[in-house]
């Protein structure tokens, strides 16, 4: 739109870069599903649960960014925007693992023979079968892409208006669309989380689990547009030079701090019930998670996702400064690679009944690197398209408006 | 002179207070206080206030309390009186974050409204600077900067000079 800042050079890279990264996703990808279709749902549904994740995150922050024009959300909303317009391409992402629900590859409940013998997933039949669950996958996908569009269109519209009596009513209206528009997000996604990653597991079920999710997908989100921001503020680029200011990056870190908080109370909420519960139907996912390798993999998470952005997202110090703020930022941004492999992945053995955990998932593995890479790439190259499509720095605030008015 | 507290200027507007108070820093004074009725963004970078002691006494205080919850958790539970409950063991770490966490909030915010009291060094009958003419207007509408009298730059001519040209509308010795 405006050519005459120069779009930044850190956007043009991961744009240029994100191409070649999806070709050897999918060669990895074609390679390793020649083993066998199964390698190929799984890697499948593992990415598109962890892209999910970041563009829900995108998506819920751009209604949340909409809603309280507050002003640290300015210099960032063109990341949401730009992240939550990939839902588009998401819904294409989720064919092959609609595809799934027809055939026996993936999912416990879409097996005949395993339903017959159990009367678990018999009882659950009338919300998990084929039909139903491709009839949710298109309105979620419908509903949510389409706020995508209107909320972004408004912003465009509002950036162009001349009239601030015009812009002001643009900015109520945005304002008054995402707040219920959050609120049915709430619903959307924790119906498709137990869709896509519960329902992978016959037995197991948990009702924080949406809410988990959608804190992962906060998460996500966050430390992605601040990992973004603060780079390109190191590189001096376009405006993010003077917007990326210690003002800036003070809320951006006390945001993720709260986020990182939230995601350890759901997360040792969930556990603690569990734990103490010590029900057969509940414990499993623990259980499983809580063997061999596996057990490492958790005490990981725990450290990287929790205690350590925790202790230095404390600091304010750090705050102020974008080269640490970035660096923590990209911790959490690749915590949640891990988390989302090890809430997924050994979804697929609690059906297959192994308890060889993850190791020889990985050995034979390189599919999950390849989906990554492969629907990651192709998600990171239409991002800084939807990123080029408009003004980097969003004019929306009707204050500034007011401002600029009484100015003159 | 032993008597002095500081010379203050009066401001009428944040810019001007913000601009004085750069200026001030600039010229080498330090014991520079600085009154407003708004949250001026900035302001405490440049008259540097940087007490690192009250977020470093919260966070202690807060794995103080980490560690009295789950300390008194654990010794209650299997030292003093360990009781069999649902085949648990006694250690039954998961169901001690609660009152863990609770404590951690509880010492660290009585840390955090105490420590600020006590470091402002609140409760205070009277303080010298409400001596200044019109202060009360230092909580709706005017912007007070204060030069105390203990600064080594200190001189009376010279830096009630110096506030009047960065633009002070009244400036005032103020006694203690």
């Amino acid at each position: 739109m405006d050519n005459n800042q120069r779009f930044p050079a850190t956007l043009q890279r991961l744009g240029v870069m994100a191409v070649p990264a999806s070709v050897l996703g999918l060669i990895l990808l074609i390679f390793d599903s020649l083993h066998s279709v199964q390698n190929f749902y799984h890697a499948w549904t593992f990415a598109f649960d962890y892209l999910m994740c970041l563009t829900i995150g995108c998506f819920g922050l751009m209604l949340l960014s909409n809603m309280v024009r507050a002003e640290w959300c300015r210099p960032i909303l063109r990341i949401f925007e730009a992240g939550a317009l990939n839902l588009a391409f998401m819904a294409l992402c989720v064919l092959p693992i609609v595809y799934a629900a027809f055939t026996r590859h993936l999912f416990p409940w879409a097996h005949p023979s395993t339903v017959a013998s159990d009367p678990i997933l018999q009882s659950r039949a009338v919300w998990f079968n084929p039909l139903f669950f491709t009839i949710r996958n298109i309105v979620f996908f419908v509903v949510l892409t389409g706020i995508a569009y209107i909320i972004r269109s408004l912003a465009l519209k509002q950036d162009l208006e001349k009239n601030v009596q015009t812009a002001k009513q643009i900015a109520t209206m945005r304002a008054s669309i995402a707040a219920p528009c959050f609120l049915l997000m709430v619903f959307a996604v924790t119906s498709a989380a137990t869709d896509w990653i519960m329902s992978l597991d016959p037995h197991w079920y948990s009702t924080i689990f949406g809410f988990h999710f959608l804190i992962g997908a906060a998460l996500c989100g966050m430390s992605f547009a601040v990992a973004l921001a603060t780079t390109m503020k190191l590189a001096g680029e376009g405006e993010y030079a003077q917007m990326a200011n210690p003002k800036a990056t003070k809320d951006w870190g006390n945001l993720m701090l709260m986020m990182t908080m939230v995601w350890a109370y759901f997360s040792i909420s969930q556990y603690m019930i569990y734990w103490s519960g010590n029900l057969p139907l509940e414990v499993t996912f623990y259980v499983q998670r809580n063997v061999r390798t596996l057990a490492w993999f958790t005490s990981t998470l725990i450290i990287c996702q929790f205690f350590l952005p925790f202790l230095l997202l404390l600091s304010s110090r750090l705050k102020r400064y974008a080269r640490m703020l970035r660096n923590t930022a990209l911790l959490i941004f690749f915590t949640r690679i891990l988390e989302v492999a090890w809430e997924v992945i050994p979804m697929f053995h609690s059906w297959h009944g192994s308890d060889s955990g993850f190791v020889v998932q990985f050995q034979g593995g390189m599919g999950y690197l390849g989906a990554l890479l492969f629907m990651g790439g192709i998600w990171m190259a239409l991002f800084v398209r939807n990123i080029k499509r408009a003004s980097l720095i969003p004019n929306l605030d009707p204050q500034i408006l007011e401002v600029m008015e009484h100015a003159h | 002179m032993s008597k002095m507290y500081a010379m203050v200027g009066e401001f009428a507007s944040p810019e001007e207070l913000m601009n004085a108070a750069i200026a001030v820093r600039e010229k080498g004074y330090r014991k520079v206080e600085a009154y407003s009725p708004i949250p001026i963004e900035g302001l405490a970078d440049v008259l540097d206030f940087d007490d690192p002691r009250l977020p470093w006494s919260v966070f202690i205080m807060g794995v103080l309390g980490c560690a009295t919850g789950f300390g008194l958790e654990t010794w209650t539970a299997t030292m003093n009186y360990p009781w069999n409950v649902g085949g648990k063991p006694y250690f039954s770490w998961p169901n001690f974050i609660p009152v863990a966490y609770e404590l951690t909030i509880l010492f660290s915010a009585f840390t955090a409204g105490l420590g600020m009291l006590i470091l402002n060094g609140l409760p205070r009958l009277h303080h010298p600077i409400f001596n200044t003419p019109r202060f009360e207007r230092a909580s709706s509408d005017l912007f007070f900067l204060a030069i105390e009298a203990k600064d080594g730059l200190f001189d009376r001519e010279e830096t009630a000079q110096m506030l009047q040209d960065l633009g002070a509308q009244l400036v005032s010795e103020v006694e203690k």
